[in-house]
């Protein structure tokens, strides 16, 4: 049995994963997070060190987590509407989600991906430190809530110019920065802001698997960040073997199986990472391309406990 | 320089600095995450492969530089409240905190050449309960029963099974919210489903904490005397030490916090939670000066290895 979970109704990679699965016959079961636990009743329990128990979904089906061969799970935080007040949704929502991400950390199979492996997307400074130890370029990156550190290295990287966006992994778009903007730079003191070299080139987007298959995209966009342009132009690309095999061990050492890697290929023929994102957003890149992303994650879910067997992705911890 | 993280004041973990201070030559730093946040300045920046930064509490404060550190001895949970952040809107707050946290990960966890005690994110996150007594469980120490669920029915299952003698608890370790469980909340169970809880086999014995720093274990028993906790000190089985020894090893903690009920009629030790965040206030009210001079000498040794 294979359970995907998805980011609410509408969510898109998980359900591509589940046409996928009952393409071939597959047994699985998909789930909206929001419904999880509401409608859901989860029972989970220690035992000789390791975590014991079941699910029963919507009142109907009890599956044994242990018959679980493989889980995705695109969860964001769980929002469920009750009605009640702020501060007790709050407290109900990290309630909900540690329940589930504890059993999730610990699952006796692959889930793609777990979530304390995510963590490195938590801090684009910390995981450019992480990515260059695999021989990726990074770009120079300063993360300061002092204004005159920022004017000093926007004054330092004046050539090629520098851009800004959120330290942290919380969506923000990617914008130059220029003169004018020094006048906000006192409003840093609040909340620190991460500015970063711009790099010319080229945009490839690497999905890649820990199973050995990795989709390439490349983006053409004269945008700082391609995701609103509306005149960007996209395609399926082949990148070089060492590339591929630099993909798949920098997913496999952050303890990932699913990885969506954010590359720029520069006139000099560099590659620089400025991202390795955790859950990838991939169903974009294949209508774009047509690559069969979704199809890849069902097939390396179907053989998830021979995959957590074999010991390829150590977890976090 | 030994650098203490913290979140707030202490005044005798400030008596422990000066103390090292004067008695080692050893330079001393005082990073309170509080004043960080509302007046501090900070950069890290990527040179070389390497990230450097430093931390600036108030204009008039010294600057802490990351290269300079040797020890990080984390004294409270290091977390950021979004509360702190001096923004009126409540998603602003929640987007500064994130961007705080970020920016301190990148800040220390890029260390290598300093000694955290503990690590900011130490192998085992032990956020839940479920996930503690499984890692105790791992390392042949005893622990209580407990279900976590949303399930009414398996909590009424479990309320029998334990001859109703049932604690329910939040999910989340570090939230006191522990309570006996009586006929009226059975009632409650059928909002159960929004969000699960724990229930834990309540058992009777003393309360014994642990604390290990290094390998040194101190093990107090607490009696409430009037309601008024009185601690005095008690030896551990030799079994049960080394256990908590090679545990703190695994998870790369030196400093642990743990709680345990001693059954003496089969001398039994149950484990009921392990802190690898533990408050140094609670841990020195718990037991004084016989844990600051451990301290002090654990973290001049550290520094001098």
């Amino acid at each position: 049995m294979i359970l995907l979970i998805g980011e609410g109704e509408n969510e898109s990679m998980s359900k591509r994963i589940l046409a996928e699965l009952q393409k071939q016959h597959i047994d699985v079961i998909w789930i909206d997070q929001n419904s999880l636990p509401v409608e859901n009743r989860i029972y989970f329990y220690p035992e000789k060190g390791k975590v014991k128990g079941s699910i029963c979904f919507h009142g109907e089906i009890t599956i044994d987590i242990e018959d679980f061969s493989g889980i995705y799970s695109r969860m964001s935080f769980l929002n469920v509407d009750l009605n009640l007040n702020q501060h007790q949704e709050d407290f109900l929502q990290v309630e909900r989600s540690i329940a589930l991400d504890a059993w999730l950390e610990h699952a006796n199979t692959i889930v793609v991906n777990p979530i304390k492996s995510q963590r490195s997307n938590g801090s684009k400074l910390y995981q450019s430190w992480v990515v260059q130890k695999y021989g990726f370029k990074i770009p120079q990156c300063l993360v300061t809530n002092n204004p005159n550190k920022a004017v000093d290295f926007y004054d330092r990287n004046k050539t090629n110019g520098v851009i800004y966006k959120s330290a942290s992994g919380e969506r923000s778009i990617v914008k130059k920065l220029n003169d004018e903007d020094l006048e906000r730079f006192n409003n840093l003191a609040g909340c620190p802001t991460l500015f970063q070299s711009f790099v010319p080139g080229v945009d490839i987007r690497i999905h890649t698997l820990v199973t050995g298959e990795v989709f390439a995209t490349e983006i053409v966009s004269h945008d700082s960040d391609y995701r609103y342009d509306s005149d960007r132009s996209t395609r399926p690309i082949e990148i070089p073997d060492k590339l591929k095999e630099t993909c798949i061990n920098l997913t496999r050492d952050l303890g990932l199986y699913l990885s969506g890697i954010d590359t720029r290929k520069t006139p000099d023929g560099d590659y620089y990472c400025f991202e390795v994102n955790p859950s990838p957003a991939f169903s974009w890149y294949e209508d774009q391309t047509g690559q069969p992303i979704a199809n890849a994650v069902a097939n390396m879910l179907i053989n998830g406990k021979d995959i957590y067997k074999s010991g390829i992705v150590k977890r976090k911890y | 320089m030994i650098l203490f993280y913290v979140i707030r004041e202490s005044e005798t973990l400030r008596s422990i600095c000066k103390q090292i201070e004067s008695e080692t030559q050893i330079n001393i730093a005082w990073l309170n995450q509080y004043e960080l946040v509302n007046s501090g300045l900070f950069y890290s920046e990527n040179i070389n492969n390497k990230i450097h930064g430093t931390i600036q509490l108030s204009e008039d404060s010294k600057f802490i530089s990351t290269k300079d550190i040797k020890i990080c001895f984390v004294a409270q949970f290091p977390y950021i409240a979004g509360e702190w952040i001096p923004y009126e809107n409540y998603y602003d707050k929640i987007y500064a905190q994130q961007e705080w946290n970020a920016s301190m990960v990148a800040t220390f966890l890029t260390q290598e050449h300093i000694k955290y005690i503990n690590p900011l994110v130490a192998k085992f996150d032990l956020n839940t309960e479920l996930e503690q007594l499984m890692l105790l469980q791992q390392f042949n120490i005893k622990t209580v029963d407990i279900v976590l669920t949303n399930n009414s029915d398996k909590a009424l299952e479990h309320y029998n099974k334990w001859n109703r003698a049932v604690l329910f608890k939040s999910v989340r370790s570090g939230y006191d919210t522990s309570a006996v469980m009586e006929i009226p909340d059975l009632a409650r169970l059928e909002k159960l489903h929004i969000s699960p809880v724990i229930f834990q086999k309540q058992i009777m014995g003393k309360e014994i904490t642990v604390c290990l720093l290094g390998n040194n274990i101190l093990a107090n028993e607490i009696e409430y005397i009037n309601n008024n906790p009185v601690s005095k000190p008690v030896s551990l089985p030799e079994e049960l030490n080394k256990n908590i020894i090679k545990l703190s090893k695994h998870i790369n903690a030196p400093w642990i916090l743990m709680n345990f009920l001693f059954q003496e009629d089969n001398n039994d030790y149950f484990a009921y939670s392990i802190n690898i965040y533990p408050d140094f206030d609670v841990v020195y009210s718990i037991y004084g000066e016989p844990f600051t001079t451990l301290l002090k000498g654990y973290l001049v040794e550290e520094y001098n290895k």
